[in-house]
């Protein structure tokens, strides 16, 4: 969902009651199920970087692998179909390093600012408002100077998955990725991590 | 310290026990399949701070304070992302409470562990980080959410070098500013 992508024209049209209840009632199972396995803390999120708690690692990898299952269930049994975004590399390295250094930093990302302000954790509400003012920096002085190179550069337009990319059945990728996380799951709980 | 102390064995005692990491991602995994089947959207907290930042900029320059347009029409209109993030708020709270596990807290245990109690230290660097790291988002086009996470389980690469990005840019900064030697004093946290 990049800038290009999502329809962040704030003059359009109201949504739907039923969009924004929608996004409302999942926005609160993932705020819930976040809170829940303490993913939203500074000290989970440092603890993880530090390779000394892999919670939250945990909880990726498996939402991931559940989701990709979920996903491609859909497809092949409901016939849904989605459009991938393109593949950015240089967008996606070069921003996701910044990201990742300002992550190490405050200890929260963006979702996670939210629910730890939920839960009382009001130190992220620095990361919050600093991250409203480092999102106007960039879409106001620097996106249209930069994009002709981040969004280009190497990049795939059409996007690319995994599986189109190797000529296999999506649920092989699904397979294989599921056993190299079930294996690092394993390791992380024999490490006591 | 001593006051510190009681808190934490206060703390161990009351506060109810995390859920499992895998049983919340699985949970999430299928939540974010039936968001996919039900809305046809993907989760992401990036467009709720994209939204915010493009109603700044349309209220300052465009439509003033009182964010209207020259139909009466609110300026800044909600859609799925924005209902979404503010759910997100909203069932934090609402684990928190029900579980007993809600607390004001200013500065984490970590952090406090390494960098000291000061309010102002850890609101200025919070500040300084969430700004760096809502720039690199905002370039990379998307969050550990909705960069990595929505686009692993379509399989995509972009979901995949987001992540592994995203954990290299995070591991380098942690590495730099909490050496592993001086990190043992925050471990109990």
């Amino acid at each position: 969902m990049g800038p290009e992508t999502v329809n962040y024209d704030l003059l359009g049209p109201l949504a739907s009651a039923a969009e924004l209840w929608s996004g409302l009632v999942f926005g609160v199972i993932f705020g819930f199920v976040l809170q829940r396995a303490h993913i939203v803390r500074y000290d989970k999120q440092i603890g993880m970087l530090q390779l000394r708690d892999m919670t939250v690692m945990k909880y990726m990898l498996s939402a991931a692998l559940t989701g990709a299952a979920g996903m491609f269930f859909l497809q092949d049994v409901l016939y849904y179909t989605w459009t991938i975004r393109p593949v950015m590399p240089v967008a996606f390295i070069v921003g996701g390093i910044i990201f990742g250094l300002g992550w190490g930093i405050c200890g929260h990302c963006p979702g996670t600012t939210l629910g730890a302000l939920g839960e009382g954790r009001w130190d992220a509400l620095w990361p919050f408002l600093g991250g409203v003012l480092g999102s106007l920096i960039y879409a106001n002085w620097v996106h249209s100077h930069v994009y002709m190179y981040t969004y280009r550069l190497g990049a795939f337009a059409d996007g690319l998955d995994l599986h189109t990319a190797l000529g296999v059945s999506p649920w092989l990728v699904i397979a294989v990725f599921g056993a190299l996380c079930l294996a690092l799951f394993w390791w992380f709980e024999k490490r006591g991590l | 310290m001593v006051v510190g102390t009681m808190d934490k064995q206060i703390q161990a005692r009351i506060a109810p026990r995390a859920w499992s990491p895998y049983v919340a991602g699985g949970l999430t995994g299928l939540a974010l399949t039936l968001a996919m089947l039900f809305s046809d959207r993907q989760f992401g907290a990036t467009p709720f701070y994209a939204w915010l930042t493009r109603g700044i900029r349309l209220i300052i320059q465009d439509y003033g304070l009182l964010a209207v347009d020259s139909l009466g029409r609110l300026v800044m209109r909600p859609n799925w992302f924005i209902t979404f993030a503010c759910g997100i708020i909203l069932g934090s709270w609402l684990a928190a409470w029900l579980f007993g596990d809600f607390k004001w807290q200013a500065v984490p245990d970590k952090w406090r562990a390494r960098f000291g109690p000061s309010l102002p230290k850890r609101a200025w660097w919070g500040f300084v980080g969430g700004l760096i790291a809502m720039f690199g988002v905002r370039m990379a086009t998307g969050c550990p959410s909705g960069l990595g996470l929505s686009g692993m389980v379509m399989l995509s690469a972009s979901g995949f070098i987001g992540f592994a990005a995203f954990f290299a840019g995070g591991l380098l900064m942690v590495r730099l500013l909490i050496p592993p030697r001086r990190s043992n004093r925050g471990e109990e946290a």
